[in-house]
């Protein structure tokens, strides 16, 4: 069971939700203003809420309004009711007139009278109450108002100066009718007396409806003022119960929409189509001259704000979806894929009333499904977490194009290069014929994609290394022949030597110097080209090749379309 | 984190250069020893004096004797033959051997006042008169005879005989042995059909021949040879020295003693033996191998067909004493010589011109003279007349045939002609001295000195250097 500032604060948040949806939606759809229309002769501009019993001609949206004003007055109302929630009337009475001064409804004067009441300023509420007549003058409860305004003026004049602050304790009885509305019923308050002060007020009178009674205690800071609604009428004194805006939106603009109770029509007038309601169960119809009238019933509970949108070419009555995901961002499908992502997260969207089958998906994140349930007017708000996925991307883009990236030393393709990694720490290299490979470790997240920049840079050649290492090799290879010969010819000087029969002119004496001389110089010619190659092979000016591994993100899907199929890809911009 | 890419690059150079570099290490060929200074062949190469391809080593003398300081010394003197000039070598000076180092030559220029044909032949000297350690060199053609000494550098004494007259003084020469002290050479003359001997005192003196020889000496002197001979052998002359020369108008090797009748106090000369039908290019050679005292004689002809030396004939002297027949040494009743052929010692020398030089010489110094004979034409290692010597050791019983050697240029060149030219030099002075082997090769102007021959009692076989 909830209470009455419970209640208030709902159908206060409610109506700056709602508010927010008329607005996005019915901005995006023709920009057209959302409060009343001006009136025309047959159907006169009724600014006052309807009841069953004074069916009026609702207004319409006031030209020129905004989707920021329908924006500002919601987060006003919204602020508002927190505020009234929390027991700070005064504040909650500023955010009213803030939301008043966005969007003109009366309601939101009506509800600063509300909080004027709960602070005990009588006059000041009587003034509230009296710009709400002004607003809506035609308003079925119009009488009842004024006389809660006189009853307020006149307990203003009683209680100045100033009335005490005294501190009650009021009790909330909740009366739930059978139809499943829920009714406050007023409060009891217990006062004490401040010590030194006699306070005079009055006591509130309560009635005792024959439904259940649902009872809770509020500890409030100020004086409550008792009020005594009722379904059929106002009580003498004040007017607590909060009123009911209805809000009709057509396709295309311009239809008929009657509200009748019963065999009575309580409002009608041209869409776009608002009016003040009582508590009720009205019968709703539409009617356009190049459609077929469509009618629904609407149920309609005290201090809410009901939104109706209504698609005439489709014939039926759309509601409002909102979804909210963790992370925002996620591609929202409504009933599949065959008309494609409907928004994106958080998604808001007026969608056929009826069951439908949600999908929504973000890249890096597994897709969640929900089934939900639009009922007419009503405003669902989902919120869905996302989980990310148990893989994440590598994206490697590189200066040289056709450079080969390896993954773990596995080749997995060419620049640029975007695909599928499990978790962790990986080697990335990437390389190209000529240039010098680049290597890094890079982790890579669950669900999101890591972006390897690398610029390569070019080997530096090694043609003179390897020349001169060839030649050394060649000159090495030289001096080994020249020293076997060498070889061969002292063995052959050695043998004759030693058998006495070596001539001192012998000319392989000289021949096998040469070869040694020769062999020698090759040699050092060979260790000396031997140096310079390896000089040459560590010598290395240029720079290494380099990369930046940058931060994870996640990446984006996109629907991919073409003549044989239709699918999603990744995109990426570098 | 990026990591370089050079690592592989480099190390793997650093690999490939490291086992270049241990191959290399590993065969390094270190340096190459020096050959020239441990050869036991020396050979000696033709000084400036020389012009290329002047024959250089064609002729050959070995001198030995006291320098002015009374050091032993041995020296070799080197004419390219026929015109050329001459030079001398140290060989050894008291017992420091330096070979190859010239010390003096001489009629390199037509300004040096040389005849003409100087250097055709050449003998050591001694001494001559106040000189020591010289040479003296024949100029047949200018019918002159020079010598030069080493004491005495720069002079060049020229001897003459028979002024006007060709005498082909100097065609032939040969050394006395210091055991004559009446001469220090025997000098042909063939133009004079006479023989000189060079005294002590530098004058020419005409060798007195036997009466018997009147009438067949025309031509005599064309050849020489000279040995030792005991008294024994010498038919009462004393300090007699067997003189072998050739009576060509007959074609007889004549066998002559010659020394100092005691009966008048003179030189005189005696015919010991002679052999006929000694035709063609002789060449003669007198030594006692078997060192009794007696030397042996050993001629080699070349006639036709072929004019080429084919072997040696060795004749003992002792069974010469036959004053009216002579030898002949083509009939089967020639006990007496004995035929020393070309012995197939290295199959890489094809042995030619056996015995177109021939000298005597005791290399070991047992006292038997060693025969050297040397091959000129011999083909070594397939290189065409590069040339040989053969060493035939001496022996009590004769030559040791199957202990011969054969001496070769190491790396022989083509027409090199090793042995055109053979004398003896001595070495290890003064007290371990002995003969040396000294072949010349004119075709490749040089002159090769054997120090190791291999003859035992020599140095020793397979020695790296065979010097004394």
């Amino acid at each position: 069971m909830m209470d009455l500032g419970r209640k208030l604060s709902l159908a206060g948040l409610l109506c700056a939700g709602l508010l927010g949806v008329v607005a996005s939606g019915v901005a995006s759809a023709q920009d057209a203003p959302v409060v009343a229309a001006p009136a025309t002769p047959d159907a006169p501009v009724a600014a006052a809420s309807a009841t069953p019993d004074a069916p009026v001609a609702a207004a319409s949206a006031p030209p020129g309004a905004t989707r920021a004003s329908l924006e500002a007055a919601r987060e006003h109302m919204e602020q508002g009711q927190a505020r009234y929630q929390a027991g700070d009337f005064e504040a909650a009475i500023h955010e009213f007139e803030a939301a008043y001064a966005a969007r003109s409804f009366s309601a939101f004067l009506y509800n600063a009278g509300v909080a004027a009441e709960r602070l005990g300023q009588w006059s000041r509420a009587a003034d509230f109450y009296e710009r709400y007549l002004t607003g809506d003058p035609h308003s079925s409860d119009a009488a009842d108002v004024r006389r809660n305004v006189d009853n307020l003026r006149t307990r203003a004049l009683a209680e100045q100066p100033v009335q005490p602050i005294v501190t009650v304790t009021t009790t909330v009885e909740h009366h739930v009718v059978e139809s499943g509305t829920e009714t406050p019923t007023g409060t009891t308050p217990t006062e004490t007396t401040p010590t030194g002060t006699t306070p005079t007020e009055t006591t509130p009178t309560e009635t005792t409806p024959t439904e259940t009674t649902a009872t809770e205690t509020t500890a409030t800071g100020t004086t409550p003022t008792g009020t005594t609604p009722t379904v059929d009428g106002l009580a003498e004194t004040t007017t607590q119960v909060m009123k009911s805006l209805l809000s009709v939106q057509t396709e295309p603009a311009g239809a008929t929409v009657t509200l009748r109770w019963g065999d009575r029509v309580v409002a009608t007038g041209p869409s776009p189509f608002a009016q003040t309601l009582d508590e009720g169960e009205y019968a709703l119809s539409v009617e356009h001259p190049d459609y077929r009238t469509i009618g629904e019933r609407v149920r309609v509970h005290a201090g809410k704000v009901y939104v109706v949108i209504v698609e005439m070419s489709q014939g039926h009555f759309l509601g409002y979806l909102q979804v909210v995901s963790d992370p925002p961002g996620a591609n929202v499908f409504i009933d599949g894929r065959e008309q494609g992502a409907a928004g994106q997260t958080p998604f808001r969207s007026v969608v056929d009333t009826g069951t439908h089958h949600l999908t929504l998906e973000r890249a890096g994140f597994a897709p969640e499904e929900r089934d939900v349930e639009v009922d007419v007017g009503a405003e669902l708000r989902l919120n869905v977490p996302l989980a990310r996925v148990d893989y994440g991307r590598l994206r490697v883009v590189a200066s040289q194009p056709h450079a080969r990236v390896l993954v773990d030393g596995e080749e997995v393709g060419e620049v640029p290069y975007e695909g599928q990694v499990s978790p962790g720490s990986h080697e990335v290299e990437v390389e190209a014929d000529g240039m010098k490979t680049f290597s890094a470790d890079v982790t890579i997240e669950r669900g999101q994609l890591t972006p390897v920049r690398v610029r390569l840079r070019p080997r530096q050649g090694r043609s003179a290394a390897w020349t001169t290492l060839i030649l050394g090799v060649g000159s090495a290879g030289a001096g080994l022949y020249l020293g076997m010969r060498g070889t061969d010819l002292r063995d052959q000087l050695s043998a004759e030597r030693d058998a006495g029969t070596l001539a001192s002119d012998d000319p392989r004496i000289l021949r096998g110097r040469l070869f040694y001389y020769g062999a020698d110089v090759a040699y050092g010619l060979g260790a000396l080209l031997g140096v310079f190659s390896i000089y040459y092979f560590l010598r290395d000016p240029l720079p290494d090749s380099d990369g930046r591994v940058l931060e994870p993100r996640d990446w984006a899907l996109s629907p991919s379309f073409d003549r044989d199929g239709a699918g999603a890809t990744l995109t990426g911009r570098f | 984190m990026a990591r370089a890419s050079t690592c592989m690059v480099s190390r793997r150079a650093v690999t490939t250069l490291s086992a270049v570099v241990l191959a290399a290490a590993g065969c390094l060929p270190g340096e190459i020893a020096d050959f020239s200074a441990q050869a036991s062949t020396r050979v000696v190469h033709p000084s400036s004096a020389f012009e290329a391809n002047s024959g250089f080593g064609r002729v050959l003398a070995g001198v030995y004797g006291v320098t002015a300081d009374g050091t032993h010394a041995s020296r070799l003197s080197v004419t390219g033959g026929s015109g050329t000039p001459f030079a001398s070598y140290a060989i050894e000076t008291g017992g420091d051997f330096k070979l190859g180092s010239e010390l003096f030559h001489g009629c390199s220029t037509p300004a040096s006042g040389c005849p003409v044909d100087f250097g055709a032949t050449a003998v050591g000297l001694t001494s001559f008169g106040a000189e020591h350690l010289c040479t003296a060199f024949g100029a047949p053609a200018s019918d002159e005879l020079d010598i030069a000494c080493e004491s005495d550098l720069g002079t060049i004494q020229a001897l003459h005989v028979a002024p006007g007259t060709s005498t082909q003084l100097g065609q032939a020469l040969a050394d006395l042995p210091t055991t004559s002290p009446w001469g220090v050479a025997l000098v042909g003359a063939p133009g004079a059909s006479a023989i000189y001997v060079l005294a002590p005192d530098t004058r020419l003196n005409p060798l007195p021949l036997p009466a018997s020889l009147e009438g067949a000496t025309f031509g005599i002197g064309e050849v020489l040879a000279a040995a030792p001979l005991p008294e024994s052998a010498s038919n009462g002359l004393t300090e007699a020295v067997l003189v072998v020369t050739r009576l060509p108008s007959v074609s007889r090797l004549l066998m002559l003693a010659v020394g100092i009748d005691p009966s008048v106090g003179s030189l005189a000369s005696l015919r010991l033996g002679c052999v006929d039908g000694v035709e063609g290019e002789l060449t003669v050679a007198a030594g006692d191998v078997t060192a009794d005292g007696v030397p042996e004689v050993f001629f080699s002809t070349a006639t036709a067909p072929t004019f080429a030396h084919l072997d040696v004939r060795q004749l003992d002297v002792t069974t010469l004493f036959r004053e009216s027949d002579c030898l002949d040494p083509g009939t089967a009743d020639d006990p007496v010589t004995t035929k020393v052929i070309c012995p197939d010692l290295d199959a890489s020398v094809a042995c030619a011109g056996f015995g177109e030089t021939l000298a005597t010489g005791d290399l070991d110094a047992d006292g038997n003279q060693e025969l050297l004979v040397g091959a000129p034409d011999s083909d070594v290692d397939g290189h065409r007349a590069a040339g040989a010597v053969y060493v035939f050791p001496g022996t009590s019983s004769g030559l040791d045939l199957a202990g011969a050697r054969v001496l070769a240029d190491s790396g022989p060149d083509v027409d090199a002609r090793l042995g055109a030219a053979l004398t003896t030099v001595k070495t290890g002075l003064p007290d371990a001295a002995h003969d040396e082997v000294v072949a010349g090769a004119p075709g490749a102007d040089r002159v090769f000195l054997f120090l190791c021959t291999g003859i035992p009692g020599d140095s020793a076989e397979g020695n790296a250097r065979c010097l004394p």
